[in-house]
């Protein structure tokens, strides 16, 4: 097993569903707070400038005074508009379709009302354009009400229909990245529980075992599939009883018989209790994979392994022991460490692993893992 | 032609059924099975084979420290259960190698090239006609000596090799662009090889001679040869009069 290997993905799933849990980080807002938006409200309201110029140039006199009151509009206009896309992000309106019309109307009538208390005192009282008894005339009000409604109304629909339509595909992006880095996830938890060295000797070994004993190639065909089938499928249940495990841990072992032959034998000591017991899938299998990958492939004459669990103190001990020894200078390859903190984070804080020399030609590693 | 073969492999169900892949070629004739590099290392000297399917993965010693052993390597093809990297930086001049299940296609192309490679080397001597040295044949300049420099590995003939360093308790080779180091002796090195080829210079220097492209006298009686890649070796004074008998015979 990899355990560096399996580690990473460990945390990549994390990460993957993390992202999962927070929406806000794979879907933001999707509003145009970019160089977008502010084409979106240059254009806009330029269009809008020089449609008000040309009418007023169309269907009257066109003067200074005209000139000067259309951009105070104008610029009112833009002013309010920024408001409102900033209140809309703010409440998140971009998230459907539905509801959007009325909500957008509602706030288009505010803002009517708003660009006239805003622009009307500006034109009397800066520009000395109209009188006061003018523009609050209640026609001048209802007049410039329905303009300045239905402009903002205009405006208001296209540009939260192009923040949805923005977010829709940001969100089918993300969707999109999301599934690939899911399987990508996946597949190396895949790779890191089936160790490609052992699938592929297997596979040969039992090319030739079909030639010289063709019903045991069978039974081993069925022991690898309950293998395969467990470390792709049983990866994804948080905890398996010792017994399940232990039974897969055994078609393993029978499996690299067939590499190993006489160089390996195995033995399992286990209490009732300990096989009730439960705990997160492939911990012990971990454990055996590299008590064979360290310890018996290492050694020209093999070696044996001891399998024995047991619970004690409120936590089940499984302990594996092999022969050999662990090499004179710490750390190179074992990744204990990263065996430890996936168990950490597998089991709790609370679970502990152990390497050591048990004697001279023995090596047992012991993990402790609360029973909840 | 036939291809005197060795295969090297840790699991016996593997072994047999590289036999009964080789079956289907009448020109290999498997002349011994190992199951590690203690045994390979016994039974190459004794069987002479021409090629050697080594498994890579091997207890105790894996196939590459077996190789470095070796005083000359048969050809090799590597056999290993899943690609690494050290195989793949081997690609460039390994004879070839195969994934394990091995396809019947590949392995015949494998051992077409083998074929080809020792097709073209002169007749192997039969034991009685080997000029022998304290019971054991002298190399050849035609035989392969493995290499490995971290993670490059070359199998060089020996008629590359041009000159040989004492580098402590090891020698650094000098052939092609490379200069890699080997774990044996010089003095060691000097008693395999042919004589009438490599010359000991100094203590320091062993010297191919088919390499020697001008030679001049310096310094109180010794010599310098200047070989094909413009390297310059001093050879010493007492050895320069064992030179000047070697060339003038």
């Amino acid at each position: 097993m990899l355990l560096a290997e399996s580690l990473r993905s460990e945390t990549g799933y994390r990460m993957v569903q993390w992202k999962m849990n927070n929406p806000a980080e794979i879907s933001p807002d999707g509003s145009m707070r970019d160089p977008s938006h502010w084409f979106f409200q240059t254009t806009f309201w330029l269009c809008w400038l020089a449609i008000a110029l040309l009418f007023t140039l169309v269907y009257g006199k066109l003067t200074a005074k005209d000139v000067v009151a259309i951009l105070v509009l104008g610029a009112g206009f833009f002013l309010l508009s920024e408001l409102m896309s900033r209140y809309m992000t703010r409440r998140g309106w971009a998230d459907s379709f539905r509801s959007q019309a009325p909500r957008t109307l509602a706030m288009s009538v505010i803002g009517s009302l708003a660009l006239q208390g805003m622009v009307d005192p500006i034109l009397v009282l800066g520009f000395h354009i109209g009188t006061w008894s003018e523009v609050l005339s209640s026609k001048a009000i209802a007049g410039w009400a329905l303009q300045g409604t239905l402009m903002f109304w205009c405006w208001g629909s296209i540009y939260s229909s192009i923040t949805l339509r923005r977010r829709y595909q940001r969100s089918e992006m993300e969707r999109l990245q999301l599934e690939a880095a899911v399987q990508a996830a996946e597949l190396r938890a895949l790779k890191s529980q089936v160790n490609p060295h052992f699938l592929f000797n297997c596979l040969n070994n039992l090319r030739s075992l079909v030639v010289e004993d063709p019903e045991r190639a069978r039974d081993m065909m069925l022991r690898l599939s309950e293998l395969l089938r467990y470390a792709l499928e049983v990866s994804r249940h948080e905890r398996v009883t010792l017994e399940q495990e232990l039974s897969v841990v055994e078609a393993y072992l029978e499996l690299e018989s067939l590499q190993f032959e006489d160089r390996l034998h195995w033995e399992m000591n286990v209490t009732p209790e300990a096989s009730r017991a439960q705990l997160p899938p492939m911990v012990v299998q971990q454990l055996v994979e590299n008590a064979i990958k360290h310890g018996i492939s290492k050694r020209p004459h093999g070696g044996e392994i001891l399998v024995s669990a047991s619970v004690s103190g409120g936590a089940l001990v499984i302990d594996v022991e092999n022969s050999g020894q662990l090499p004179a200078t710490p750390g190179s390859g074992f990744g204990l460490e990263n065996a430890r903190q996936r168990l950490r984070l597998l089991s709790g804080e609370l679970a502990r692993l152990t390497l050591s020399n048990r004697d001279s030609d023995r090596v047992a590693a012991t993990a402790s893992i609360p029973l909840s | 032609m036939r291809l005197r073969t060795l295969i090297v492999e840790d699991s016996r169900l593997a072994r047999m059924e590289m036999r009964r892949l080789l079956e289907g070629h009448p020109e290999v004739e498997v002349v011994g099975e190992a199951g590690n590099a203690d045994e390979a290392e016994i039974l190459i000297p004794e069987s002479q084979p021409d090629l050697l399917l080594l498994d890579i993965q091997l207890p105790g010693r894996n196939g590459f420290e077996l190789l470095e052993s070796l005083d000359s390597t048969p050809l090799v093809i590597f056999t290993t259960a899943y690609s690494e990297f050290a195989v793949q930086a081997f690609e460039q001049n390994a004879l070839d190698y195969l994934v394990k299940p091995v396809e019947a296609d590949r392995l015949a192309k494998a051992l077409q090239k083998a074929s080809n490679l020792i097709g073209h080397q002169e007749p192997r001597e039969t034991p009685g006609e080997q000029s022998v040295t304290e019971g054991r044949s002298l190399l050849k300049v035609t035989d392969r000596v493995f290499v490995k420099d971290g993670e490059h590995c070359w199998f060089v003939p020996l008629a590359e090799v041009r000159l040989l360093e004492v580098e402590g308790n090891y020698t650094r080779v000098f052939f092609g662009n490379h200069q890699p180091l080997i774990p044996k002796t010089l003095n060691y090195l000097e008693s395999r090889l042919d004589p009438q080829v490599f010359f000991r210079a100094s203590r320091q220097h062993l010297v191919n001679l088919n390499w020697v492209k001008d030679v001049e006298s310096w310094f109180s009686g010794t010599l310098r040869l200047t070989l094909r890649s413009g390297q310059q070796v001093e050879v010493s004074r007492r050895q320069a009069q064992r030179f000047r008998d070697l060339m003038s015979f």
